[in-house]
């Protein structure tokens, strides 16, 4: 009864979403109050009713009921419980309920606190979610229904694919949804504003906060699946350039030049219609993700869904939400009034010119990622494009941003001075030089480029902060006083700077772990030893060992430095018994922010074991840094004050005045 | 019954969402265009004082942004024009509208959805309580697996393996039979009966071929006391596989002629000795003389003229084994056991000096209990 019950939840809350959809939008056309006012209570049933659904889900997995043909092919009764629950949203009908879920929330979320939205806004961009939610219910009750029975019903299942029984795969989709479907939230408010004809002094104060939020979860949602992936699928990269990676690179990209846009647009008043074409492409890159992993169009871990019929019903939504909003924005985007004007040496001139960076960068990524795609649709042949053309056209686009970034918070609202921030930046450039110089003479191998990479890093890092020490008045004034105004400073002010110092440390950990590497492939015979990365490491034997639904052969290395035991790896291999699939487990020591990575082979016959050892300097700063990243994202986010940029009066008029946009 | 109560409940619920909105009484003021506006920029003003009075601005700073908040401010009241007042009757007749939509929307969209996709018929089957459920005897494949999850859990019960095996034969599961034999075998000792389950699991699993391996389990519950009877059946149907059509009869008729009278194997017994002795099909009236004879004494005195014809010709001329073994077991077939016999007697005279035609007369003696135990 109860997994008939979340059926039914779910056909109601399709029913809720078609007048969501229609009521409200409609009352806003007619300035009808009442119809208007059904937008929040519409929303927060249809949120309660997919809730509620998705309970019913979760607790047919958990009993392990297998009358339901999803339980059935993704859960097992002996398998642990914590991948009973997150193999509710591993697969693809499940995940879909979580991305419906998610886009219902948000829409909840906005029916209770924005209280203090214009009616019109809020009835309009709630129509517009309930109109997102229609589709995707009807997505997901149509093609891929989780309450689909099946009657009789077996006693077992067939066990979720053993890639995904990982505690990494348990929380990198919510992660990622959240982040992709939060951008839906800045796409609704942009489809208003269009349909409205005119952006709210409130659009830009909502607006931001919700891309910020979409931005931070999609930031740790793809540091989570590149950890997954380096330690899970046994090779140890980070970041394969693999098509359903770039799905979700794309919306982040585009989606940090959306945040930055934004800013100007609270602050200054300015690039309003650019911001909203950027919250429209932003979500549509959400969607063409959706479209990539969930219609199997492409082969890879991730395509875990392969159904043509699915792929026409996601390329249709495509269109539907991407051609409407577009054709939506050339007919209306001529009557939005132009904002504020600033001088090109500005705050907005350099967040102009990270917006210009960072839609290449997303275009290149794009171009990369839908090639192969388009030229296999049209003359049938098969291209790979691999990571010398991402490196190639990604790696210069990023060049410029990191070294435009630390500058531009430097540089005042309306018009700047470039010379008085270049003062600003003196001693992040002599760290980065220093330490380019230190690394080019002191560290053996590795390409000379890895020099500079390391110092650019560092450059970013330091000079991120170069507007927290300007403001402070740090070694200028006394400490107590820079400690005072360091208290006083927005923590808006603090986000900006960890948030651009998290880009600098991931990027000194890409550099260290691409550049200095090194890996050794050898079989080994139990008590054998070898000498690595400055480490003794000792091989003593294989063990077989019982778990839940899988049966595990594990390697035992000691790692000793000097003699003294450091550290144990235990690399595997785990054969799942109920799908006959075999896994390798990688084992990782972590010393300080450098990891030793070990995997195991194939059994050999001859006794001996296959092994390959990596070490890995500074790798761990790659995911550090996103977490930094996120964390200025959240000091950022916690500042809830109105933003109005204050310009310095000009000491003389500019004649390099001219308008946004 | 539960279940269509919670969906009404449901359904109810829902509409009441969509329609108590509409029912409540409104202040008229309409949602002007600019008030949100202007409510923001007066945010914004207050919070550039704060700022300024925090010392976090300086003194131009503040001037220029005020002056600036200031402008955006003036545009928005400028835009904000006085909403036309509610058109009361219009407005009524929108909500009636709106009502009527939400009223129709809600129970045509999930009643129709959910009757072409739902399964209310289908109750939860939670693992657990199905398996603690009490056995439905119906259910082959749900007790197999309850014992099989039993099975995983505790391998070491012998007396499980012995249940489960005769079902995985009845399944086909001739592996899975195998293997349950062999631990029961492993688990509660050897026995007649297990030596034989195993030995006759493994000769289905090898498509009716009696390999080494079940010979050698065929023997030993052969050679157990009391003798296994399936297991001598199968070594039979071996030896005749092989060619030797006397050992078979051999180890099958000490265990017929000691088997009591009221013994469940005795038919099957006879089964066997009757396909030892591959008799030929009994005469059968062709389709057209079917035709002339209408009635059942018709047509049993039709074959009988055929059957005596057979004799007669048989009695003239010899024939060959094949057809004295047809003419014996019509004989019996028609109920006329004392001709049976006389055509069995001749039959062995005639082919005293051949010891396959001995074997085969014998072995159809047996099946059709015209000798052995004392008949």
């Amino acid at each position: 009864m109860i997994a008939e019950i979340g059926h039914y939840a779910l056909v109601l809350a399709l029913a809720l979403a078609l007048l969501q959809s229609v009521l409200p939008v409609w009352g806003a056309r007619a300035r009808d109050a009442a119809l208007m006012g059904l937008a929040s209570p519409l929303a927060l049933g249809q949120f309660a009713l997919v809730a509620l659904s998705f309970a019913a889900l979760t607790h047919a997995y958990v009993t392990s009921d297998f009358s339901l043909q999803n339980v059935i092919e993704n859960s097992h009764s002996a398998k642990p419980l914590i991948y009973k629950i997150s193999g509710v949203w591993g697969n693809h009908e499940g995940s879909l309920l979580l991305w419906v879920l998610i886009l219902t929330l948000f829409g909840a979320l906005v029916a209770a606190f924005g209280r203090n939205l214009p009616d019109r806004l809020k009835a309009d961009v709630l129509g517009v979610q309930g109109m997102i939610g229609v589709a995707f219910l009807l997505f997901v009750l149509l093609t891929s229904n989780p309450f689909t029975r099946v009657d009789p019903s077996p006693l077992e299942g067939q066990d979720l694919n053993p890639l995904l029984q990982d505690p990494g795969l348990a929380i990198h989709p919510p992660l990622l949804y959240i982040g992709y479907v939060g951008f839906s939230m800045a796409f609704s408010f942009a489809v208003a504003a269009l349909i409205e004809g005119k952006v709210d002094a409130a659009w830009a104060r909502w607006v931001r906060p919700w891309t910020l939020m979409a931005w931070l979860f999609l930031t740790l949602g793809i540091a989570m699946g590149s950890y997954w992936a380096y330690y899970e699928l046994g090779w140890g990269g980070f970041w394969f350039w693999d098509p359903v990676e770039n799905a979700s690179l794309m919306p982040w990209l585009s989606g940090t030049a959306l945040l930055h846009s934004a800013v100007v647009m609270e602050k200054r008043d300015a690039l309003k219609v650019w911001t909203i074409l950027l919250a429209l492409l932003t979500f549509a890159l959400s969607l063409l993700g959706t479209f990539l992993v969930r219609s199997g169009v492409l082969t890879s871990v991730h395509a875990f869904a392969v159904d043509p019929a699915r792929g026409v019903a996601i390329l249709i939504i495509l269109a539907v939400f991407v051609g409407g909003s577009l054709a939506l924005y050339a007919i209306r985007a001529p009557a939005l009034k132009q904002g504020g004007i600033f001088a090109p040496v500005s705050r907005e001139g350099a967040l102009v010119l990270n917006n210009l960076f960072l839609t290449a960068a997303t275009a290149a990524v794009f171009v990369g990622t839908l090639y192969p795609l388009a030229l296999e649709a049209a003359t049938g042949e098969k291209i790979s494009v691999g990571p010398p053309f991402f490196n190639n056209t990604f790696g210069p686009l990023m060049l410029p941003i990191m070294l435009v970034m630390p500058f531009a918070p430097l540089l005042a609202w309306k018009r700047g001075d470039a010379t008085r921030a270049a003062r600003g930046m003196v001693g992040a450039v002599g760290v980065a030089v220093l330490a380019t110089v230190l690394v080019a003479g002191f560290v053996q191998g590795g390409p000379t480029l890895a020099a500079l990479g390391v110092g650019l890093a560092l450059f970013a890092i330091v000079g991120a902060f170069a507007e927290v020490m300007e403001r402070t008045k740090l070694f200028r004034a006394p400490l107590a006083e820079s400690f005072r105004r360091a208290k006083g400073l927005p923590s808006s002010s603090w986000g900006g700077a960890f948030a651009h110092a998290g880009m600098g440390v991931t990027l000194l950990g890409v550099v260290a772990a691409t550049a200095w590497s090194s890996e050794v492939v050898l079989a080994m015979r139990p008590g054998e030893q070898i000498d690595f990365a400055g480490r003794q490491i000792a091989f003593q034997g294989v063990e077989q060992r019982p778990g839940p639904n899988y049966r595990t052969t594990a390697a035992e290395l000691v790692v000793r430095e000097g003699g003294v035991e450091v550290a144990r790896l235990e690399p595997a291999r785990r054969l799942y018994t109920a799908r006959k699939m075999d896994l390798t487990e990688s084992s990782i020591a972590t010393f300080g922010v450098s990891q030793l990575y070990a995997a195991m082979g194939e059994a050999r016959g001859d006794g001996k074991t296959a092994l390959r050892i990596s070490y890995k300097p500074l790798v761990t700063l790659i995911w550090l840094g996103s977490i930094v990243m996120a964390f200025g994202g959240l000091l950022s986010l916690a500042d809830r004050r109105l933003r109005v940029g204050a310009p310095r009066k000009a000491a003389r008029p500019s004649p390099a005045m001219q308008p946004a946009e | 019954m539960a279940l269509w109560i919670v969906l009404a409940l449901m359904t109810g619920a829902a509409a009441l969402v969509a329609i108590a909105p509409l029912a409540r009484r409104r202040a008229a003021a309409d949602a002007g265009a600019g008030d949100g506006d202007v409510a923001v920029y007066r945010d914004q003003l207050d919070e550039l004082g704060r700022d300024h009075a925090r010392g976090l601005i300086g003194d131009r700073e503040s001037e220029a942004a005020r002056a600036e908040v200031a402008r955006r401010l003036l545009a928005a009241s400028a835009a904000q024009e006085a909403g036309a007042a509610q058109d009361s009757a219009a407005a009524v007749r929108r909500r009636r509208i709106a009502a009527a939509i939400a009223l129709v929307v809600l129970p045509a969209v999930s009643l129709g959805v959910y009757g072409a996709l739902g399964r209310p018929d289908v109750p939860d089957r939670p693992l657990a309580a199905r398996l603690q459920a009490p056995v439905d005897r119906n259910n082959v494949a749900d007790m197999v697996a309850r014992v099989e999850a039993a099975l995983e859990k505790n391998p070491d019960d012998g007396r499980g393996w012995s249940v489960v095996g005769p079902i995985y034969m009845r399944l086909g599961r001739y592996d899975d039979a195998a293997e349950a034999f062999a631990q029961a075998i492993r688990l509660l000792g050897p026995s007649g009966d297990r030596e034989a389950n195993l030995g006759e699991a493994l000769v289905a699993k090898a498509d009716g071929v009696v390999t080494d391996d079940a010979r050698a389990a065929l023997e030993r519950a052969a050679a157990s006391a009391p003798p296994s009877i399936k297991a001598a059946v199968y070594l039979a149907r071996a030896a005749a596989q092989d060619g030797d059509r006397a050992g078979a009869l051999n180890r099958l008729k000490p265990l017929y002629v000691q088997a009591p009278a009221d013994s469940p194997y005795l038919e099957g017994l006879r089964d066997e000795f009757q396909r030892l002795a591959a008799p030929p099909a009994l005469p059968m009236p062709s389709p057209e003389e079917a035709q002339v004879a209408r009635t059942a004494e018709e047509r049993m005195a039709l074959v009988r003229g055929m059957v005596d014809r057979l004799g007669e010709r048989l009695a003239a001329d010899g024939g060959d084994v094949g057809e004295w073994l047809k003419l014996v077991r019509s004989r019996t077939a028609l109920g006329d056991e004392a001709k049976a016999r006389e055509a069995l007697a001749s039959a062995r005279a005639k082919f005293a000096a051949d010891p396959q035609a001995q074997t085969r007369l014998e072995a159809l003696a047996l099946g059709l209990g015209l000798e052995g135990r004392g008949a």
